[in-house]
């Protein structure tokens, strides 16, 4: 029979066959790429509808953020706003990305309980449907960067090429946390406003308004210990022209493995419980 | 051919009220693994919906589901559909199953009619190439012509029944799933309604309906069961059954008469506490 497989995960005796029906979500709904996108882009266009700039509000609160604030400390810190200026700006683009998705994740099967409730539907294809949501929102923001390389003079490189590779694989990364996120927090509601609490310190402590140069002695440990920082790095620099260091792909890798695994595993634990727990 | 076979299948609903978060399941691992307090560690309140419910559904079953309130219907049908999977016992299906628990999952009034066919119908599990070869037949039956390019929110109630009647009703399922029927709009609407379902439903191999309304039970099912407290009481031809209903309730009118209040509480749900692995 000709169907899209996203929603008919075979139903083959359930009690054995959990890890299978939980590998299949996973596989069939990353798959499942026209009806993902559809909902992606139908809940962008929602944001467009009987608004001017729809999606771009929020790029332009980005905007005045990164201006205001880079103009600030720059000269604050005594650096040349045309270096700075770029770095904000890609970090906080990235940044803006992250969090959205880590926020949005942890809700992202919560909002969709009518649906769940009624079709056999996949729950990686939900999870799918929040990231690319949120990329297409990345790339309105990305216009700011691209504004302010040209005031700065930033020039496009061969490392430039590399920012894809790095996005896929900070997607890829997205995909498992917000995967993690909606499972647990669709469980215990409590972890929700605990991620928004983490993120915001995450922020901070994450080298996007200053650079990791600037830590000095023992704290120096403090970025590249963060596997935030790394995960920042693959696409934020391929934006400034910079390509990561070699290490900085295989610690990124190496969190994309993990964490997929973890997910999995979860997956094949807890998928069949997650619908009681909505 | 398709067949259905449930084995002592149990579905249990965890409660988890407002205070059951993260907090009491931190406090649960403290206290029960330090100071072991083993009441306080597994045991939950849950509702038993469906209580060692064994049967086979054969080809060609058109099966109808009567009971009270709460008898487990909509689990029953939700545990076919592949929605909820038994928290104790296992479930078999052969043939590809589509749940029709509401008339149009996935719309989204924002959107236009023509592309709320196409999402909601992507969501059913057609295929693209499926939707647009159906496309002009759907249009043309839900009679909404121009308004189909006009966004869903200006459509008055009917319209709107229509519209997700006329995608619904388009899949060719092989194991096809109804709840309460499917709500038809006016009466001229109706008409064509019913014989849109009497055509899918004889397209279908196995149909399962869950009703409250004998007339509609005698006039699709061959096969009915019974549910009470999520247990079937009895499995058998339709007037059989419906008979055995009626006398049942007439039975229990007379007793209620006699015994005031206290049988009410038998008309609920069965909460009982039970270890459940959460």
């Amino acid at each position: 029979m000709q169907r899209v497989i996203a929603l008919n995960i075979p139903q083959h005796s359930a009690q054995r066959s959990r890890a299978r029906i939980a590998l299949i979500d996973v596989l069939a709904g990353i798959q499942a790429v026209n009806i993902w996108s559809r909902l992606g882009w139908r809940d962008t266009k929602r944001r467009y509808r009987r608004t001017v700039f729809g999606p771009f509000w929020t790029t332009a609160s980005l905007a005045l953020f990164v201006l205001t604030l880079g103009l600030l400390w720059a000269n604050l810190w005594g650096h040349d706003p045309k270096t700075y200026l770029p770095y904000l700006t890609a970090g906080m683009v990235c940044w803006n990305l992250f969090s959205a998705i880590c926020t949005e994740g942890g809700s992202c099967l919560i909002v969709q309980e009518t649906l769940i409730k009624q079709l056999r539907i996949s729950y990686t294809l939900l999870v799918c449907a929040t990231i690319w949501r949120n990329v297409i929102v990345f790339f309105h923001n990305i216009i700011i960067y691209v504004l302010v390389c040209i005031y700065a003079g930033t020039s496009v490189t061969w490392a430039t090429l590399l920012f894809i590779p790095g996005f896929i694989l900070f997607c890829a990364n997205g995909a498992w946390i917000v995967g993690l996120l909606a499972a647990v927090c669709t469980r215990y509601r409590d972890i929700q406003q605990l991620v928004g609490t983490l993120l915001q310190i995450s922020m901070f402590l994450t080298p996007i308004l200053w650079t990791p140069d600037q830590l000095k002695g023992r704290m120096a440990i403090l970025a590249d210990l963060n596997p935030l920082y790394h995960l920042m790095a693959i696409v934020r620099d391929p934006l400034l022209g910079i390509a990561p260091s070699p290490m900085q792909w295989l610690v990124v890798l190496a969190i994309t493995i993990v964490g997929w695994a973890v997910l999995i595993r979860v997956m094949i634990k807890f998928r069949h419980r997650i619908v009681y727990w909505l | 051919m398709a067949e259905i076979t449930l084995k002592n299948v149990t579905a249990d609903f965890p409660i988890y009220g407002n205070q059951v978060s993260l907090r009491n399941a931190l406090l649960g691992r403290v206290v029960g693994g330090v100071l072991r307090q083993p009441s306080t560690t597994g045991n939950r309140v849950v509702v038993r919906a469906l209580d060692n419910v064994s049967l086979t559904i054969n080809h060609g079953d058109q099966l109808g589901l009567i009971g009270h309130n709460g008898a487990g219907k909509s689990t029953f049908l939700r545990v076919l559909a592949g929605i909820y999977e038994p928290s104790i016992g296992s479930i078999t299906v052969d043939g590809h199953v589509s749940p029709l628990f509401n008339v149009s999952p996935g719309l989204d009034i924002d959107d236009s009619g023509y592309d709320n066919i196409m999402t909601c119908a992507l969501l059913l599990g057609m295929s693209r190439h499926e939707i647009e070869r159906k496309m002009p037949e759907i249009a043309a039956f839900t009679e909404l012509s121009d308004y189909l390019a006009l966004p869903a929110r200006t459509y008055s109630s009917g319209m709107l029944v229509r519209l997700g009647f006329a995608i619904a009703t388009a899949i060719d399922p092989e194991i096809l799933l109804l709840d309460e029927g499917l709500g038809a709009g006016d009466a001229r609407f109706a008409s064509r309604a019913a014989k849109r379902v009497e055509a899918m439903i004889e397209r279908s191999s196995i149909m399962v309906l869950a009703s409250h309304s004998d007339e509609l039970i005698r006039q699709m099912c061959n096969r009915v069961i019974l549910l009470d407290h999520g247990r079937i009481l009895a499995d058998g031809p339709t007037t059989e059954v419906l008979d055995m209903y009626t006398h049942m309730n007439k039975e229990e009118l007379l007793g209620k008469a006699q015994s005031g209040p206290t049988n009410q509480a038998a008309d609920q749900m069965a909460v009982q506490p039970t270890t459940a692995t959460v």
